[in-house]
């Protein structure tokens, strides 16, 4: 039992820099309440400063480094703020077993923080949306043959969402740190799962984003597509059209798993 | 390599044969390894990224199973920490291996949570008798439920706990006591010894090399103060080929793997590594057989 509170003494030293600092600056009083043994105690008291120090970095280098690999057009964002962002993050935020999590809770963070420029936040969202659609474990159904009367709902490898720029013809330069015309306009993506561990995004126009929102698991197919088509005010020959290029769509969709029919 | 059956006797003793020659596995390489190519004998996989993995990534586990042996590592187990382990993840990892028939499965001399906290890497257990204790519970937990035999591996510590054994001692009495085999991690002895000032060979002449069933190789990089990274994000160096080298007489691995984590160059690179590593074991005389699965039947590839 003794090592256990040992080892939970020696997890704070590697990641909590205010109790490292106030243990190194005063170890015995630091250690005063901690149920050890002497042996224990006398254990953590033949610390080395330094070592710890070091080890303390190399565990939120090794951190930082694994959710980098996750959330590239963030981090390259963030620049040489990336370091600093996430140190803090680190402080507020327990690191999990695997990166993934980590980086999906990173990128919310950034996109949250209210001090930071809209661009690394709008990064950030959508790296985070990315990291949601590879994360999520679902299997789709095969499809139906008739669906017309079913609901329709965004699958967990789906996201429809708008941003602030152009992220249609900005992301890829964004991802890989290549120099980027951030162009200001209102973007809607559907950002899908493509392929074994592969996420792509394409610009979808308002209209199209709109249908897909309706998808939410309260709407069947031919509801979807005459409410969508009622909002644009269509007559009844665009109806008609419309009717069948969202009937397309959205078989698609079903077909790609990124729409399940419920 | 030869196990017997039953936790408690449970003992690791490879036998004199030719290892088999792999690498650690990143998606980055699927192409290249599946592809078979000469000189790769078997792959080793981190385990977590296949305990609650979407179906194209067992769907890949698979594929890559169909070609090499596989062989599983874990790395976040924490038999290191006075807790028990996680059930769960026992019965996970218990389900991998059946998965891909492994002929072992090797875990870490480490303990990675301490106090509800995940310390995200290898932390270095003190080298003590409580912390031995602990360990061979582990292990023994981990024998009551998982059926192949469990290598550990040696890791490098940048914090140095006063204990009351050295690290030889340590893992001489944790194998002697549990029966585990040892993973020997030459790029991990070497860096220890630059940071903490020992000498290499002298470290590997106190454990019992008989033990040691796989062997891992891989490179780092030094800080400007001269400290050594074991950041698995370069070739393997010369002073951990010298050590392979050196060992090569007295201990015979069921495999050798190198690692290569972060900054991954091309495959052919990694491949030269490999190459190396069979080329220096080759011009120490191996033995001759191939290595045995657990079923006795001989390892394909």
């Amino acid at each position: 039992m003794a090592l256990q509170h040992l080892q939970a003494v020696l997890a704070r030293l590697y990641l909590d820099s205010a109790y490292r600092e106030r243990f190194f600056a005063g170890p015995e009083a630091a250690l005063r309440d901690e149920p050890l043994l002497e042996a224990e105690r006398s254990q953590l008291l033949g610390l080395d400063q330094r070592q710890v120090e070091r080890f303390a970095r190399s565990l939120q280098s090794k951190r930082r480094e694994a959710i980098r690999e996750f959330v590239p057009a963030t981090a390259h964002a963030l620049g040489n703020g990336f370091r600093s962002r996430f140190a803090r993050y680190a402080e507020q935020h327990r690191s999990t077993p695997e990166p993934l999590p980590d980086a999906l809770q990173f990128a919310g963070y950034v996109a949250g923080q209210p001090d930071l420029p809209d661009w690394p936040r709008e990064l950030a969202r959508l790296d985070r949306l990315r990291l949601e659609i590879l994360n999520a474990v679902f299997v789709p159904k095969p499809f139906p043959e008739e669906w017309t009367y079913r609901t329709l709902s965004l699958t967990p490898w789906a996201r429809v969402a708008r941003f602030e720029y152009d992220l249609a013809a900005c992301y890829p330069a964004a991802r890989v740190g290549d120099v980027v015309v951030r162009r200001e306009v209102e973007c809607w993506l559907l950002i899908g799962k493509s392929g074994p561990f592969q996420v792509r995004q394409q610009r979808v126009n308002e209209a199209t984003a709109r249908l897909l929102l309706m998808c939410d698991g309260t709407r069947s197919t031919s509801e979807v597509i005459r409410e969508a088509g009622a909002v644009l005010r269509l007559n009844p020959p665009q109806r008609h059209d419309f009717a069948r290029e969202a009937q397309e769509l959205l078989t698609g969709l079903v077909r790609a798993g990124l729409i399940a029919v419920v | 390599m030869t196990s017997t059956d039953g936790a408690s006797s449970q003992r690791l003793t490879p036998n004199a044969q030719r290892p088999q020659f792999g690498v650690s596995y990143r998606s980055r390489w699927r192409a290249d390894i599946l592809a078979q190519p000469p000189g790769l004998d078997c792959l080793e996989v981190i385990a977590e990224n296949y305990l609650d993995a979407p179906p194209e990534r067992l769907a890949e586990l698979d594929a890559l199973r169909e070609r090499y042996p596989v062989l599983p590592h874990g790395v976040g187990l924490s038999f290191g920490s006075d807790a028990p382990l996680d059930p769960k993840r026992l019965r996970k990892t218990a389900i991998l291996v059946e998965r891909v028939q492994a002929p072992w499965f090797s875990e870490h001399l480490a303990f990675t949570e301490g106090g509800g906290l995940q310390i995200g890497h290898l932390a270095p257990v003190p080298f003590t008798r409580e912390a031995l204790a602990v360990v061979a519970r582990n292990v023994r937990q981990w024998q009551s439920v998982v059926g192949v035999p469990l290598l550990l591996e040696n890791i490098t510590y940048g914090v140095q706990i006063p204990g009351d054994l050295t690290e030889a001692q340590f893992i001489t009495e944790l194998l002697d006591r549990t029966g585990c085999g040892l993973l020997l991690d030459l790029h991990n002895v070497h860096t220890n010894a630059v940071n903490l000032g020992f000498e290499a060979e002298a470290f590997l002449r106190d454990l019992p090399l008989e033990r040691v069933c796989v062997i891992h190789l891989g490179g780092g990089f030094d800080e400007a103060d001269g400290y050594r990274v074991d950041s698995h994000s370069a070739a393997t160096p010369e002073p951990v080929w010298e050590l392979l080298r050196w060992i090569r007489s007295r201990a015979t691995p069921a495999a050798v793997i190198v690692e290569w984590d972060v900054d991954l160059p091309p495959f052919d690179v990694i491949l030269r590594d490999v190459e190396t590593a069979r080329s220096i074991l080759d011009e120490g005389k191996y033995g001759a057989a191939a290595p045995t699965s657990r079923s006795g039947a001989p390892l394909p590839g």
